[in-house]
């Protein structure tokens, strides 16, 4: 597992390439030359879900792969669908936020960067280190948690904890949840036309290995319809539909669907290897 | 006008073009299909889930409300919809799944034609 996290976050090559660039920057400032931040690539624009969400339908993972822990499995077994916080409105969250076939936008700004999507009014503040932003305190907890981000070559990396418990904030449709522990880094990269979002997401609590996504949008000039405004008694208005003695965990209703949950890291490894043989 | 709710009425249709969202299996069952006709009277046009109300005569001669749930109001404005593309008093046919609670009579996943014969949405979808 750590050898895969390490190919997802090469942590060493980025130390070195900091000390790199800080040298360079000292250098510079020695001769009186201009130092500033190094250049942050373009990723400000619109964008809407291409390969995981086509025509409105979701990514092709497989549940069964994922590994969760006892703790994890024990929820998961437990969950009723009419408990979604999102029948009150509640914002979707990280991962599964990703996938929603919604629209949403990229603001770049000196020491933040703002996300802000169609589904449920979402807005994300990714603040920039060496900013000097406030850290969020004990009780600073949230749905879409405390981002800081950093950009690093082409990409722009997000690392993003502090989220509050979701009873479905790994898989919204498959109802797996996530703990205050769930940790979710993106990283951003576009050439032309597409943007490319890598996601791992790590809860130690209920996922016994890190999940990983990888999603492609693409990026228009179609303006956001907003605002979403949801509206308490219309979000709840099915939970009526649902029958009292069936219940509604979707164990009793055909199962979770496979191909609606995101695959494991190791899974997406073997698979890997498997296209390559 | 007449809701088709008998043994006969109620049918497996797996290659209709509805498309099925996971989660609403509690809610509706997703392995049957219900047709309705009847008279719209109210078209509510809100996230998370615009709903459309329907007046339905019975077999008793009295009336029965069903309402029709679509996927979310941004989508639908994106492909052309809007608050008053239906109002009370058209005349509508509709074919979906039947929510599971026996006290209601709730739809999701339905096709709805008009009295002309026309799609709703149909004309504006992209």
């Amino acid at each position: 597992m750590l050898a895969n996290l390490d190919r997802f976050m090469p942590r060493p090559l980025a130390v070195t390439g900091a000390m790199l660039l800080a040298c360079g920057l000292k250098a510079a400032a020695q001769e009186g030359l201009p130092v500033g931040p190094p250049p942050a690539p373009d990723l400000t624009g619109r964008y809407a879900p291409l390969t995981c969400a086509p025509n409105g339908a979701t990514c092709p993972f497989v549940v069964d792969d994922i590994k969760l822990t006892p703790v994890g499995k024990k929820m998961w077994d437990a969950y009723e669908e009419i408990i979604g916080p999102k029948f009150d409105c509640a914002q979707a969250t990280p991962p599964s936020l990703f996938a929603d076939p919604y629209r949403w936008a990229i603001h770049q700004l000196t020491d933040r960067v703002v996300f802000e999507y169609e589904k449920d009014d979402i807005i994300r503040t990714v603040w920039l280190t060496g900013w000097g932003h406030p850290e969020p305190g004990p009780y600073d907890a949230s749905w879409q948690g405390h981002s800081i981000g950093w950009y690093e070559g082409d990409e722009l990396v997000v690392v993003t904890t502090r989220y509050h418990y979701d009873p479905h904030g790994i898989e919204d449709f498959g109802g797996i949840p996530s703990s205050t522990q769930k940790r979710v880094t993106e990283r951003y990269r576009r050439e032309g036309d597409r943007l490319y979002l890598r996601a791992l997401t790590e809860d130690p609590l209920i996922l016994e290995e890190p999940i990983y996504f990888e999603f492609e949008y693409l990026a228009g000039d179609d303006p956001l319809i907003l605002p979403y405004r949801c509206e308490l008694d219309q979000a709840r208005f099915p939970t009526q539909y649902a029958d009292p003695e069936k219940g509604t965990s979707l164990a009793d209703f055909g199962g979770r669907d496979p191909e609606l949950v995101p695959v494991g890291v190791e899974e997406l490894e073997r698979r890997r290897r498997e296209n390559q043989n | 006008m007449r809701v088709y709710l008998s043994a006969t009425a109620l049918f497996m249709l797996a290659g209709m073009p509805i498309h099925a969202h996971h989660a609403q299996a509690p809610f509706f069952d997703q392995s049957r299909e219900v047709e309705i006709e009847g008279v719209v009277t109210r078209f509510d046009f809100r996230n998370p889930h615009p709903v459309l109300y329907v007046d339905v005569s019975n077999d008793s001669g009295g009336i029965e409300e069903w309402q029709i749930q679509f996927g979310n109001a941004t989508g639908l404005r994106r492909r052309g919809w809007h608050k008053d593309i239906i109002g009370p008093g058209e005349k509508i046919r509709a074919r979906g799944h039947p929510s599971w609670n026996p006290d209601t009579r709730g739809m999701q996943g339905a096709r709805v034609v008009k009295s002309d014969g026309s799609v709703l949405g149909a004309s504006t979808a992209d």
